[in-house]
């Protein structure tokens, strides 16, 4: 297939393959090191499972019910599914289905495990200060998640975090009351508490490592669902300036709404933190602004060069 | 998208298919037989980028469709409708002419690259419900606007039923007007039939698939057949 005008980012997906096989790795020595520790892996595995599925399978209702979102249908939203209908019909794509939050808060999000049952939710806040251009950008956004399967991608690389959190908290308990190593002698049990500290030490190791790659790979998900956005808009500049009116309506907004809503920060447009709140570049879900402006300013030069 | 794609977040752009376009002169011979004639309208929508590239395609574009409109004697005006995209809309009693302007359009713009942004193109159909409707009846779609949706008035009158009857294949409404909508990256068709107040009528939609469903590629996912209130094929 030819791309005439739009070349792909290759350095992004350089290193968007860097994390990925860095969070392979760091899950495969995990597991090793659990199995030779002689943990019960499989039950543990089994638990974590059990909830990794329950979010994965209902992530689209737990998303919309602590929103208090709500599905729109055609008639009620006509502006907003006429939007979606164009763009799906472009990108060629399913149309996901849409839920409105009466939320003043300006901010969109896309859940579902695949394409064909994904929601794409915006809040009344966005509507109210976006004109239809940038909305057009927000939701090419989204959009774009859904068809990156960013809510697959993203519940999957951050199991492992999930799972060693666990482990390293469920030892810390049964270690700190003597519980796990049941020996009868002095020796054993000497034995076993060297075993469970090494165990939550390997543990709260993994769950470091995999917490800053998973964040990585979110912030380089967010930059191809910018890309893919302004494409297939045609319009970063628009994007552009819709990400800047949202940020700073943002920070205008009382901390406590925005502590509420952090949970949810994964799948949001812009990840609503509380002013103030400076968190390095490195833990944080979303790229700075500056870098996503910087991207689409180079699409926007790489557009006028088209053609 | 490939699940590979998926993974590492890449967008392919979907490329434009443009060769079913061209099914569908014998698809309107069939429609005629059950009742409904082009109507002498057809549009074509795309999205616009930004920058020097796109402007540069739109001022070949317009120079192409100028002098290709004097040739064949089709008559076209373009407008941009609410939703940002661009519409062409040619005019020609010819479904031949309209089919061979639309894929002009459709060819710039891919040999630029900038086929990924066509949207759609709209061929219109009107009832030809003999004695009822004089002269061609361009097809009317209300606009999503209370103040000029009061269309009705300029909506084709409901059919006289008296003496000849409507032929059993032909569609319900004697004045229902037909839409059929491209739809470039499936390379299939759908019917859209609007009625005042942006309602649809999906009896005489169903009944254009069921007509047209052995000569053309209609859409299987209805979930698909998208409303193009206000689109300005009126």
């Amino acid at each position: 297939m030819t791309q005439r005008g739009f070349p792909g980012d290759s350095a992004l997906a350089t290193r968007m393959a860097l994390v990925i096989f860095l969070l392979g790795l760091v899950y495969v020595v995990f597991i090793a090191a659990l199995i030779a520790f002689g943990v019960p892996t499989l039950m543990i595995a089994l638990v974590v499972g059990g909830f990794f599925l329950l979010q994965y399978y209902l992530s689209d209702r737990i998303a919309l019910f602590s929103l208090g979102a709500h599905e729109v249908s055609a008639e009620e939203a006509p502006m907003l599914h006429g939007v979606v209908d164009r763009l799906c019909t472009l990108a060629d794509m399913k149309k996901p289905r849409i839920a409105v939050a009466q939320n003043d808060m300006p901010n969109a999000f896309a859940t579902g495990r695949s394409q064909a049952n994904s929601v794409l939710c915006v809040t009344t806040g966005l509507m109210r200060r976006l004109d239809e251009g940038e909305l057009e950008g927000v939701l090419g956004h989204e959009l774009s998640h859904v068809a990156h399967r960013d809510v697959v991608v993203m519940t999957i690389a951050s199991f492992l975090g999930l799972l060693a959190g666990l482990i390293t908290r469920s030892l810390m308990y049964t270690g700190l009351y003597g519980g796990f190593g049941g020996g009868r002698d002095r020796r054993d049990e000497d034995r076993g508490t060297a075993m469970v500290m090494a165990i939550i030490l390997v543990s709260a190791v993994v769950y470091a490592i995999s917490f800053l790659l998973t964040r990585a790979l979110s912030r380089y998900r967010e930059l191809s669902a910018d890309r893919s956005a302004a494409i297939l808009t045609g319009r970063p500049s628009t994007l552009a300036a819709a990400l800047v009116k949202v940020t700073g309506e943002m920070a205008a907004i009382p901390t406590r709404d925005l502590r509420n809503a952090e949970p949810l920060n994964a799948f949001f447009f812009v990840p609503a933190l509380a002013s103030g709140f400076s968190l390095s570049s490195l833990f944080s879900s979303h790229p700075s602004l500056e870098r996503r402006l910087e991207q689409l300013a180079q699409i926007e030069t790489e557009l006028a060069r088209a053609g | 998208m490939s699940m590979l794609d998926a993974l590492f977040g890449r967008t392919k752009q979907k490329q434009p298919n443009l060769d079913v376009l061209f099914a569908l002169p014998s698809a309107a011979v069939t429609l005629e037989e059950a009742g409904l004639r082009p109507s002498g309208r057809a549009a074509v929508a795309f999205k616009p980028a930004s920058g020097e590239g796109f402007a540069d395609m739109r001022r070949e574009l317009d120079q192409l469709l100028q002098r290709s409109a004097s040739d064949s004697g089709t008559t076209l005006r373009q407008e941009d409708d609410s939703y940002g995209y661009h519409w062409v809309v040619l005019d020609d009693p010819q479904i031949e002419d309209l089919v061979g302007a639309v894929h002009l359009v459709n060819a710039s713009l891919t040999d630029k690259g900038f086929g990924p942004a066509l949207l759609c193109a709209v061929f219109a159909f009107a009832p030809s419900a003999s004695g009822a409707i004089g002269g061609p009846d361009p097809a009317s779609i209300p606009a999503p606007d209370p103040v000029s949706s009061s269309a009705p008035a300029t909506a084709p009158a409901p059919a006289s039923r008296g003496g000849s009857g409507p032929a059993s294949n032909s569609p319900s409404q004697p004045d229902q007007s037909v839409c059929l909508v491209y739809l470039y990256k499936r390379g299939t068709f759908y019917p859209f039939a609007p009625r005042p107040g942006e309602r649809r009528d999906n009896e005489a939609e169903l009944r254009v698939r069921a007509i047209l469903g052995k000569q053309l590629p209609i859409e299987p996912d209805l979930g698909r057949w998208f409303p193009l209130w206000g689109a300005p094929i009126a």
